[in-house]
C-alpha cells in the first residue's frame, strides 16, 4: 500500500484485480450442485442410473454409458427387452413430446456392452464364500455385484442352464436366448461358478451348504403354479402354465394342444398365449377383470392382441369341461367389478345366471406362481415367501433371501434391484461390519452423491431451455410375419437412432455440464475444473444471487442458507 | 403462435438465428460462446445484476484488445474502488454524457497511433444514452466514428436510485413516477432514432440470449464505422424482482415481445431475429414491484402496445425487403453493390 | 520565418508545429478561424492528425480526455460559451492529469449576446486545475502554444493559451514563425506514463474513496507549485533555441517605479504607452503585465511589488460581489509582505464586453491612482466618464 505521496502515482490509475475484493461475503443464501432422482430413476426396480447414462450417451461416450449401467445391473440386454418399464411411464418428457424411451435404450447399452471388455474387475478377495441359490434375475445379480465385492460365488440351480425365469418363463421373441447367455457369460466371466441341475434336499441338504459357505443367499423365485381350483383341473387336458412355458421354450412342442384357453392376465398368461401361437395353436385368454387391471406389461398386451388373440374379460371359470377323459371347453361365469380390493383393483364379482361355455380342447392355468421352500428348514418360511426381514436377512445367520421368493415384487427388473440390494448387506456381513438397520435402496448403491429424498419433476425444469422432440417409433416385427416363429419382435435402435433419442433426454436432477450457470453467473464465481467434469463455486466472490439455481435447465442446484 | 399476425394480414415473421430451437437436449457448450474469461470475481455489482452479466458476455464477444469506455452508470461503481479493476481489457471512466465521443477520441488517437487491432466499445446506461448522453451519441452515429456503442438498459437511472428516464417504460413505478402517478410516456425508441441516423448497423439483444448478443458484438465488431447495440438488462432492485430471476425476467421481456430481438443493417433491412412466444406480458409485469400498482386495464392497455409495435416492426422488416439497395451517400459507410447481409 | 499572422493563425501554426495528434473542435466566433485552419492543414497533410468535428464544446473536450488517455497529443479551441460548456470536462482533464492544450479566444458571456472580449470566461474555470497564460502578441501566441505541450506533458497539466477577441485574435501582426526542426527539438514525441493500451489492462477514473481523493488532488496542486520553475526553465530553453523570452510575468519599467500598473494580455500593449506618457510627466510608474496566471507567480509578485507605494490593477473581468479577479488575486499575494513594505492596492474593472481601453482611459486610472482617488475596491470605468466617482481612497 501507499504510504507517501511520493510513491502515490500522478493519476488514479487502478491496476489491482477487484478479486482482493471478498464480495463473497455479502451472501446470506449460496447455491450448491446437488443432483436429484430423475423421476425415472425414482421409478426403477433395478437401480438404473439413467439420466446419467443418457448424458453420456447423448455426450457420445457409449462405452462410459454401458459401463455405469453395468455396474450393477448385470443383465441390462436381457432387461431392455423384458422389464415393463415403469421409469417411463412418469418420464418429465411426457409432456413435450413423449416418455424417453428408456428401455430401448437399457437394451441399446445393454446390447452395445456384451464383449470381454465390459466384464468389471472386482475388488480384492477377502476370502469368503458365498452361495447363491437360484440362478434367476435375482440370484445372478446378487453374485455378480459379491462377486464385484471380490467374494467367491457359487451359483446352484436346478434347471439345466442358469436364467431361472428369464429362461424358463419369457419366450425368445421377447428375449432372444443369445442375449441372456452372453450376459451369463459375462457373469461367469467374473468369476461366477454356476453349477446346473442341482436342488437343495436332493443334492445336498441345506445344512451342508451353509457349513460350506460364509454366507447364503436364497433367490429360489416364484416357481409353482397356483392351482385354479375349480373341477376337472386334475385333467391331463389342464395344463400349469409355468411347465407349459418352460417345456415349449426348451423346444418341446406339446401335442393335443390346438384351441388352448389360457386363464390368468399376467405375464405367464401372455407369453404362454403368444407362445402357443407360435407353435400353430389358436389360443384364446380368459381373465376376470378387464384389460385395464391386467397386471401384465402392456405392451405385451398390445403386442398379443395385435397378433389377433381373442381375449374374454370379466370371465372366470367355474369348471372344466370334459367329454370321453378330453377337455372340450371351459364353463365360466360373467363378472362385474365391485369395489376396490387390497390390491387397489375393482374386485369382481360374479354376475347369477351368466354361466356359459368358452370352446377348448385344453386349458392353460396362469393365475399367479408361489415360492416353493419345502426343501428349506421350517424357520425360513413364513407362508408363500422366504421369512426375512427389512435387511433381507433371515433369522438364520448368514443365510439371506432375494428376488421374488423374498419380496413378491414381481417382475425381472424388482428382482435384479433386490440381488444388488442383498449383495450390499451380504458384503456387510462378510467384511464384519454391523448390518443396515435396512437393506439400502437401489439408489443407495450409486456411487455419486445427490438428495436421493428428492424428485425432480416436471415443475422443478427450466423449461426455457427445453424443446419439444417427439418420441422415435419403435419397430417391431410385423405382426403377420411373426406369429410363426420366435424371433424378436422389437427390433433394436441404430446407434444414430440410441444418441438422438438420448439428447432427447432433459437429464433431470442430474448435471449434465450444460454450462448454464456457468455462463450466466454475474460473478464469475463458477469455474469449471481442470481435467475433470464438473465445477467449483467461488464462495469467497459468490454473492448468492441465485441465477445458477434458477437457469439451471434440470434442477441439479439448490440454494441453501450460509450457515454463519 | 403466429396466427394471430396471419390473421391480421400482416407480414409473416422473418427468420433471424435463433438461439435454443435447435437445441433438443439444451447444453449451453453448444451455443457459440467464447470461453475466454475477461471479467474478474470480486466486482461491486449488486447480487444477480444483469449489467454485469452483459459485460461478461460482451467481453467473451470482443475479446482482449479491446477498450471499455464507461460513463457515469452502475458500471462506473461497479468495477469498482481505485485500485481495483474489474476487468482485463483496459477501461477509461468519462463524463456521464460522454461516452460516444470518449470512444470515437480514443479511436482517433489509435488511429493515428496506427493501432488498427483494437476495439472501442462504449458502454453507457440508458440515462447516458437516451438522455444526458444523446447529443454525443447522435454526433458520433452522424460522424460514423468507429465504434461499438452499447447502451445497457435497465430502464430508469438505477445507480442514482430508481429514477425516471426517457428509457422507462409506460406505466413504471420510479422515485420521481410514484404509484399514483406512474410513467405516461411510452419509452423511446432508441434503435429506430439511431436507424433514421442511417447507421450502419444497429441492433436490440438481451442477457438472456447470450449467443445472440455475441454474434452481434462480432457482426458490429466486423463492421468500421459506428455501430449501436440496445442490450436490454435486468436491474433487481430497480425492477424489484428477486434477484434469482435476473435471467428469467430478462427472457421474459423478449418472449412476452416486451423488447424485440432484431437487428438493422444499412438503416434499411431489418432481421428479427427471434420469434418470441408471446407469453401473456401479465406474467412479465406480475414479476416486478415496479408495476405492482397496475390494473387489469393497464395490463390491457400494454398488451395492446405490444401488438402495435410488432406490427409496426413487421412492416419495416417488409419496407427493408421492398426497398431498392440505397444508394452511395444514403448509409454511413455504405460503398457501391456492398451491402452488409 | 517571418509571416504576417493575426493571432488564431498563429495559433493553427504553433499546434501545427507542435504535431498535434487529435484536434476535436466545435466552431464558435471569435476562435472558428483557428479550427478552420487546422481543418484545412489536416486535410492536405501538413498536419498529419485526426480531427473529430465534434458536436459541441463538451464532446470537444471529452474527445481531447480520451484520445490524451489514449497517448495522443490533443488539441482543442474555444470561446465564452463554448468554454463555459466545456466547464464540466474542463475539471476532468485536469483531475485526469492529461496535458490537453486549449487555445481559448476570451469573449464575454452573454446574455445579452457579445462577441466581443472579456476575461470571464477564462477566470470562470480558474479553480479548476488548468495553467493559464494570457498573451499580448501574435507572437506570443505561437512561441506560448509549442511551450505549453512541453510544459503540460511534463507535470500532467493542461494549459489554456489564452488571446484577447479581435484585438489579438482577428489583429494581424509579423511573426518568426519557428523551423519544424527547430520546434521538433525542442519538443519531442509525447509520452505520458499511463495510457489506454489492452497489452496493461488498467482503469482510469475509479472510484475514489475519501482516504485517497485528496492526495491524489494534493499532488495535482504539487504539481502546480512545479510548474512556477517549469514554464521558467521551458521558457530559457526556448529563449536559446529562438531568442524570445517570456517570464511568468513582464515588467515594464519597473525598476524605479514608485506605483506599478498592473494587468494582462493586450491591455498591457495600451498600458506601456500611457506609462511613457505619464512618466513624461513624472510620475513614476510602471507596468506589471502578468502572463501565466496559473500557478500563479506569488512570490515572485511579492518580490517585484515590495516596497512600492501603489499599485493599480486593471481587470477586464469581474468576481462579481467582490473585486476584479487579479485585483483579488494580487492583493491576496501581497498581503503576506510586512506592513511596511505593502504597497497600497486599488483595481478598476474596464473594458467588459470588448469595450475599448485607451490610452487615455488607462492615463486616468494611472492618475486617479496616483491621486489618491481610487479605493481598495474595483472601480468600474463606467461612461460617461466621471459620472460615478472613485471611493475616496484612505
Amino acid at each position: 500500500m501507499v504510504r507517501t505521496l511520493a510513491e502515490l502515482q500522478p493519476v488514479s490509475l487502478s491496476t489491482q484485480s477487484i478479486t482482493a475484493i471478498r464480495t463473497g461475503t455479502w451472501k446470506y443464501v449460496e447455491p450448491l450442485y446437488l443432483d436429484k432422482l430423475p423421476p425415472c430413476s425414482h421409478l426403477c426396480p433395478a437401480g438404473n442410473d439413467i439420466s446419467k447414462f443418457l448424458s453420456l450417451t447423448a455426450q457420445g461416450d457409449i462405452e462410459s454409458a454401458a459401463r455405469l449401467i453395468r455396474s450393477g445391473n448385470p443383465l441390462p440386454a436381457t432387461l431392455g427387452r423384458v422389464c415393463p418399464h415403469p421409469c417411463e411411464s412418469q418420464c418429465n418428457r411426457v409432456q413435450m413430446g413423449g416418455a424417453i424411451a428408456i428401455h430401448m435404450m437399457e437394451r441399446f447399452l445393454g446390447d452395445e456392452s456384451l464383449g470381454e471388455k465390459f466384464v468389471p474387475s472386482p475388488a480384492a478377495s477377502a476370502g469368503k464364500r458365498v452361495a447363491v441359490i437360484g440362478a434367476g434375475p435375482a440370484g445372478l445379480a446378487a453374485a455378480y455385484n459379491l462377486a464385484l465385492q471380490g467374494h467367491a460365488v457359487q451359483v446352484f440351480d436346478d434347471k439345466a442352464a442358469p436364467g431361472g425365469y428369464l429362461r424358463t418363463g419369457i419366450p425368445d421373441y421377447r428375449l432372444p436366448r443369445e442375449v441372456l447367455d452372453r450376459e451369463i457369460d459375462l457373469i461367469r466371466a467374473m468369476g461366477v461358478a454356476f453349477k446346473s441341475n442341482f436342488r437343495v434336499g436332493r443334492d445336498a441338504a441345506f445344512a451342508e451348504l451353509r457349513q460350506q459357505f460364509d454366507a447364503i443367499v436364497l433367490a429360489i423365485g416364484f416357481h409353482r403354479n397356483r392351482a385354479l381350483d375349480v373341477p376337472g383341473e386334475n385333467n391331463p387336458g389342464v395344463y400349469n402354465g409355468v411347465q407349459l412355458l418352460e417345456r415349449i421354450l426348451s423346444g418341446g412342442r406339446p401335442d393335443g394342444i390346438r384351441r388352448p384357453a389360457i386363464v390368468g392376465g399376467g405375464n405367464t398368461a401372455m407369453d404362454a398365449a403368444r407362445s402357443l401361437l407360435r407353435t400353430g395353436a389358436t389360443p384364446i385368454v380368459v381373465y376376470r377383470r378387464t384389460r385395464a387391471e391386467m397386471p401384465a406389461i402392456p405392451a405385451e398386451v398390445d403386442e398379443a392382441v395385435a397378433e389377433g388373440i381373442p381375449f374374454h374379460f370379466l370371465t372366470a371359470p367355474v369348471r372344466v369341461v370334459i367329454e370321453d377323459g378330453r377337455v372340450t371347453g371351459l364353463s365360466c361365469i360373467r363378472m362385474t367389478l365391485g369395489d376396490p380390493d387390497s390390491s387397489g383393483r375393482r374386485r369382481p364379482l360374479p354376475v347369477a345366471g351368466s354361466e356359459h361355455v368358452v370352446p377348448c380342447d385344453s386349458v392353460v392355468t396362469a393365475i399367479g406362481e408361489t415360492t416353493d421352500l419345502d426343501d428349506f428348514p421350517e424357520e425360513l418360511r413364513e407362508g408363500w415367501r422366504i421369512a426375512g426381514d427389512e435387511r433381507l436377512a433371515t433369522s438364520l445367520p448368514g443365510v439371506f433371501g432375494a428376488g421374488d421368493a423374498i419380496d413378491g415384487g414381481g417382475t425381472v427388473t424388482a428382482a435384479v434391484g433386490c440381488g444388488r440390494r442383498v449383495a450390499d448387506v451380504v458384503n456387510a456381513f462378510l467384511v464384519g461390519h454391523d448390518l443396515p438397520v435396512r437393506a439400502p435402496r437401489v439408489t443407495d448403491l450409486w456411487r455419486r452423491g445427490l438428495d436421493r429424498d428428492h424428485v425432480s419433476y416436471f415443475d422443478q425444469l427450466n423449461t426455457a431451455y427445453l424443446r419439444p422432440e417427439l418420441r422415435p417409433e419403435i419397430v417391431e416385427l410385423p405382426p403377420a410375419g411373426r406369429t410363426g416363429s420366435f424371433a424378436e419382435v422389437v427390433q433394436s435402435f441404430t446407434s444414430p437412432a440410441a444418441l438422438a433419442e438420448a439428447r432427447r433426454c432433459f437429464v433431470c436432477g442430474t448435471c449434465n455440464e450444460c454450462h448454464n450457470c456457468y455462463y450466466f453467473c454475474p460473478d464469475v464465481a463458477i469455474h469449471k475444473r481442470r481435467g475433470e467434469l464438473g465445477f467449483d463455486i467461488d464462495s469467497d466472490h459468490c454473492k448468492g444471487c441465485g441465477v445458477c439455481v434458477e437457469e439451471c435447465p434440470r434442477d441439479a442446484m439448490v440454494l441453501v442458507e450460509v450457515g454463519r | 403462435m403466429c396466427c394471430r399476425w396471419a390473421k391480421k394480414n400482416l407480414p409473416r415473421p422473418s427468420r433471424g438465428v435463433d438461439l435454443a430451437d435447435n437445441l433438443v437436449a439444451y447444453d449451453a457448450r453448444n451455443l457459440q460462446i467464447p470461453d475466454r474469461e475477461l471479467m474478474r470475481s470480486g466486482h461491486l455489482a449488486c447480487p444477480g445484476c444483469g449489467a454485469a452479466i452483459g459485460m461478461r458476455q460482451a467481453l467473451k464477444a470482443l475479446g482482449p484488445d479491446t477498450i471499455v469506455v464507461i460513463p457515469a452508470c452502475c458500471w462506473a461503481v461497479i468495477n469498482g474502488p481505485y485500485p481495483y479493476h474489474s476487468l482485463e481489457v483496459p477501461v477509461i471512466q468519462v463524463a456521464f454524457e460522454t461516452a460516444a465521443i470518449s470512444a470515437a477520441g480514443i479511436r482517433a488517437a489509435l488511429e493515428i497511433q496506427g493501432r488498427n487491432d483494437v476495439t472501442v466499445m462504449a458502454w453507457a446506461g440508458d440515462g447516458g444514452t437516451f438522455d444526458i448522453g444523446f447529443q454525443s451519441l447522435s454526433g458520433a452515429v452522424e460522424r460514423n466514428d468507429d465504434i461499438i456503442y452499447v447502451c445497457y438498459d435497465n430502464e430508469a437511472y438505477m445507480n442514482t436510485g430508481i429514477q425516471r428516464s426517457s428509457a422507462t417504460p409506460y406505466g413504471a413505478w420510479t422515485t420521481t413516477t410514484p404509484t399514483d402517478s406512474p410513467k405516461a410516456e411510452p419509452k423511446k425508441n432508441i434503435v429506430e432514432i439511431l436507424v433514421e441516423h442511417r447507421i450502419q448497423y444497429a441492433a436490440t439483444a438481451c442477457i438472456s440470449h447470450p449467443e445472440d448478443f455475441i454474434r452481434k458484438l462480432q457482426t458490429a465488431k466486423s463492421i468500421r464505422g459506428a455501430k449501436f447495440i440496445h442490450l436490454w438488462i435486468s436491474c433487481l432492485p430497480g425492477h424489484k424482482v428477486e434477484e434469482r430471476f435476473s435471467i428469467k425476467l430478462a427472457r421474459l421481456a423478449v418472449e412476452t415481445g416486451v423488447f424485440p430481438l432484431y437487428e438493422v443493417h444499412s438503416g434499411t433491412r431489418y432481421t428479427i431475429n427471434h420469434e418470441p412466444t408471446f407469453v401473456d406480458v401479465a406474467e412479465y409485469l406480475k414479476l416486478q414491484g415496479r408495476f405492482r400498482h397496475l390494473q387489469e386495464a393497464d395490463i390491457d392497455r400494454i398488451r395492446h402496445n405490444i401488438e402495435w409495435e410488432w406490427q409496426r416492426l413487421r412492416l419495416k422488416v417488409e419496407m427493408g425487403r421492398r426497398l431498392p439497395l440505397p444508394p452511395v451517400g444514403a448509409i454511413a459507410g455504405v460503398q457501391p453493390g456492398r451491402f452488409e447481409s | 520565418m517571418k509571416r504576417v499572422l493575426k493571432g488564431n493563425s498563429a495559433v493553427a501554426e504553433g499546434v501545427r508545429l507542435a504535431r498535434a495528434q487529435v484536434i476535436c473542435a466545435y466552431p464558435i466566433t471569435p476562435q472558428t478561424s483557428i479550427i478552420e485552419d487546422l481543418a484545412v492543414m489536416v486535410s492536405s497533410g501538413a498536419l498529419p492528425a485526426k480531427f473529430i468535428k465534434v458536436e459541441s464544446e463538451h464532446s470537444a473536450m471529452a474527445g481531447c480526455i480520451s484520445a490524451a488517455s489514449t497517448g495522443a497529443r490533443t488539441f482543442t479551441a474555444t470561446s465564452s460559451q463554448g468554454l463555459a460548456l466545456m466547464h464540466e470536462l474542463i475539471h476532468w482533464a485536469a483531475g485526469a492529469r492529461l496535458p490537453v492544450i486549449l487555445a481559448n479566444v476570451n469573449r464575454s458571456l452573454a446574455p445579452g449576446w457579445s462577441i466581443w472580449t472579456d476575461q470571464n470566461d477564462t477566470l470562470s474555470q480558474r479553480d479548476t486545475g488548468w495553467m493559464q497564460v494570457y498573451c499580448q502578441s501574435s507572437q506570443e501566441v505561437i512561441d506560448s502554444v509549442i511551450q505549453a505541450y512541453k510544459v503540460s506533458e511534463r507535470l500532467l497539466l493542461p494549459t489554456m493559451v489564452i488571446l484577447d477577441a479581435f484585438f489579438l485574435s482577428h489583429t494581424h501582426e509579423i511573426v518568426d514563425v519557428p523551423d519544424q526542426e527547430i520546434v521538433d527539438r525542442f519538443l519531442p514525441p509525447i509520452n505520458i506514463p499511463f495510457r489506454l493500451d489492452p497489452a496493461k489492462p488498467a482503469a482510469l477514473g475509479n472510484l475514489l474513496y475519501p482516504d485517497l481523493y485528496m492526495e491524489f488532488r494534493r499532488k495535482m496542486d504539487l504539481a502546480h507549485e512545479d510548474a512556477l520553475n517549469v514554464w521558467e526553465d521551458v521558457g530559457r530553453e526556448w529563449a536559446g533555441l529562438t531568442g524570445r523570452s517570456y517570464g511568468l510575468v513582464e515588467t515594464y519599467r519597473c525598476d524605479d517605479a514608485e506605483m506599478v500598473f498592473f494587468t494582462a494580455a493586450t491591455a498591457a500593449s495600451t498600458a506601456r504607452v500611457a506609462v511613457d506618457e505619464l512618466r513624461e510627466r513624472g510620475v513614476p510608474v510602471g507596468l506589471v503585465r502578468l502572463r501565466v496566471f496559473r500557478p500563479f507567480p506569488a512570490a515572485l509578485l511579492q518580490n517585484l511589488l515590495s516596497g512600492r507605494r501603489k499599485v493599480v490593477v486593471l481587470d477586464r473581468n469581474c468576481s462579481y460581489g467582490h473585486h476584479g479577479i487579479f485585483h483579488q488575486e494580487l492583493k491576496s499575494a501581497l498581503y503576506d509582505l510586512p506592513q511596511d513594505k505593502r504597497p497600497h492596492v486599488s483595481g478598476v474593472i474596464a473594458g467588459l464586453g470588448g469595450r475599448d481601453i485607451t490610452v487615455d482611459d488607462i492615463k486616468e486610472m494611472m492618475t486617479l491612482a496616483w491621486d489618491g482617488k481610487l479605493g481598495a475596491s474595483s472601480w468600474w470605468h463606467v461612461l460617461p466618464v466621471g459620472e460615478e466617482e472613485p471611493a475616496a481612497a484612505k
